[in-house]
């Protein structure tokens, strides 16, 4: 009888060990998970923002695969999570200023959305784009970038 | 009465058994399910070249987009500026090595042949015999 005792108590600790040490895994896995799910979603939207009705730069209803820059001013995206989208001008260079209504077009970036959250791990990834400037009419090579915390 | 004990003991072996072989099975699971993240890097890498190559193409310079300087430089089989102009948007884009062809005109950073590379869609440049490719690698 003692003995019987003793080995379902042997075994009660090793069934609790095993559903500690399961829990610890799936714990992490989630976490795993998550931030797998979050990259996901940052690479879904770099590769489909470029063709937001409210960025394309469109001729005659036609999408022409780039960005209309003075749409940027006056953009309002939302329930796009915790990040930063900034789309960047880098040919040609010019001085590294951020744009509003005054100094277009003579800026190089343009915050487009922003939310900050309380994460400290910060990705960036990025993709190039076309850059349209409707008042000289001409385009110009930009990055869109987009920063997001896990 | 001393059988039945004996079964009863036989029982919760075997049923300690079953409950180690489940969480074996649902630890094996997890790594057989497991998804293979390189795929999204490569995606990442096909959409940069593709975007890139768009990007070189539309870019406006004196007055032309670099579209129609390609082909006028490929006619005339001068395209030094042209080249210079070229790696100067790719680097100023991205840090990787790469391999950009149009015509005569080849830029490139580094060596792509043994590596893991990615090619953008070759795109014709219309009413030439011209195509473009970007390798990113």
């Amino acid at each position: 009888m003692q003995e019987t005792i003793l080995v379902i108590f042997i075994i009660t600790i090793i069934i609790a060990l095993g559903l500690f040490a399961f829990y610890k895994y799936n714990l992490n896995s989630i976490e795993k998970f998550k931030l797998e799910y979050e990259q996901l979603r940052a690479y879904t939207l770099l590769s489909t923002l470029p063709n937001h009705p409210q960025l394309q730069n469109s001729y005659l209803g036609n999408p022409e695969n780039s960005i209309d820059t003075s749409k940027l001013l006056s953009l309002n995206l939302n329930s796009l999570g915790n990040k930063e989208i900034i789309i960047k001008q880098v040919y040609p260079k010019i001085e590294d200023k951020l744009c509003s209504l005054n100094n277009y077009p003579n800026c190089s970036s343009y915050l487009i959305y922003k939310k900050e959250s309380s994460e400290k791990n910060i990705n960036i990834i990025s993709t190039p784009v076309s850059l349209y400037f409707p008042l000289t009419k001409e385009y110009r090579t930009g990055l869109l970038e987009i920063k997001w915390n896990y | 009465m001393e059988l039945l004990k004996k079964a009863q003991i036989e029982t919760l072996g075997l049923v300690v058994i079953i409950i180690i072989l489940a969480f074996a099975l649902i630890f094996a699971l997890q790594f057989i399910l497991k998804n293979d993240s390189s795929k999204l890097n490569e995606r990442y890498l096909q959409l940069n070249a593709d975007n890139l190559r768009n990007t070189v193409l539309k870019t406006t310079i004196n007055g032309n987009r670099i579209k129609d300087e390609i082909v006028f430089c490929n006619n005339n089989q001068n395209c030094d500026e042209l080249n210079l102009i070229i790696k100067e948007i790719i680097e100023s884009s991205i840090k990787s090595n790469y391999e950009f062809k149009a015509g005569i005109i080849e830029v490139k950073k580094g060596e792509c042949s043994n590596k893991n590379t990615l090619t953008s869609s070759i795109q014709p440049i219309a009413l030439t015999e011209i195509k473009v490719s970007l390798k990113l690698c």
